[in-house]
């Protein structure tokens, strides 16, 4: 768990990478309640997704960003807020890189702030850094 | 992110339980938030109200800002305050002059 004291801003926290199957999103339908067939039925996602195939719930992405955070936090109860602007799709076989990194640190409160963001390959924004951050209770 | 459960997935439920607003499944999840005022425990009842913070469009899509606030049914005592944009695809009116710029 970060002290404040050790904590500066531009300090990378540790990513993770992923490649999103349809197994993960069936799974994900399931834990969370969200059985849009965008995510799982090919016909469907054919027609009204902006990639022409099935692609990964925005929330399923923003559940392992989360995790990525939680574990630089210490703890769940840690994270006091979170935010994440899906800018890009995340289609099924892409390989999604999570990151973060500090950009401010508050005294008065023992918090930091954090950047993060979820990339794939070739550089589309699945979670823009840009409009997305979290906030972390500090010891 | 267990808070979605209650959150996104309830409320957007209610969304598609009212048929005037003609809520329909070829949407995205724009952006999503949450912020915790304490920690939700084990054993909480939490109180969750849904509304509708925001309709915008912008070219064939909708802008539809969902905002829910959730309460500590006993005490009152804010806890989670989850607030998402939904983009339901290519249903815009297509009236020029109610275009968002």
């Amino acid at each position: 768990m970060p002290k404040f004291e050790d904590v500066k801003v531009g300090d990378p926290i540790p990513g993770e990478s992923r490649t999103i199957d349809q197994m993960q999103l069936i799974q994900y339908a399931g834990a969370s309640g969200d059985f849009n067939p965008l995510h799982w039925q090919e016909e469907f996602a054919s027609k009204v997704s902006p990639t022409g195939g099935i692609i990964a719930h925005g929330m399923y992405n923003a559940g392992l960003m989360s995790k990525v955070v939680t574990q630089w936090a210490g703890a769940p109860e840690k994270v006091t807020r979170i935010k994440t602007s899906f800018r890009a799709p995340c289609p099924l076989g892409a390989t999604v890189t999570f990151g973060g990194e500090v950009k401010a640190v508050d005294e008065a409160t023992r918090t930091a702030t954090l950047s993060i963001w979820a990339e794939l390959e070739d550089g589309s924004k699945v979670i823009d850094r840009d409009s997305s951050e979290a906030v972390v209770q500090l010891d | 992110m267990f808070a979605a459960c209650f959150t996104v997935i309830r409320g957007g439920g209610h969304m598609f339980a009212d048929p005037e607003l003609g809520g329909h499944f070829a949407l995205v999840h724009g952006s999503q938030e949450f912020e915790f005022h304490r920690p939700v425990r084990l054993g909480d009842v939490l109180e969750c109200t849904p509304q509708i913070a925001d309709i915008q469009w912008k070219g064939r899509n909708e802008f539809l800002t969902l905002q829910i606030d959730c309460t500590d049914a006993k005490t009152g005592e804010a806890v989670v305050t989850s607030r998402g944009v939904i983009v339901f695809l290519g249903s815009a009116p297509q009236e020029p002059e109610q275009e968002a710029s």
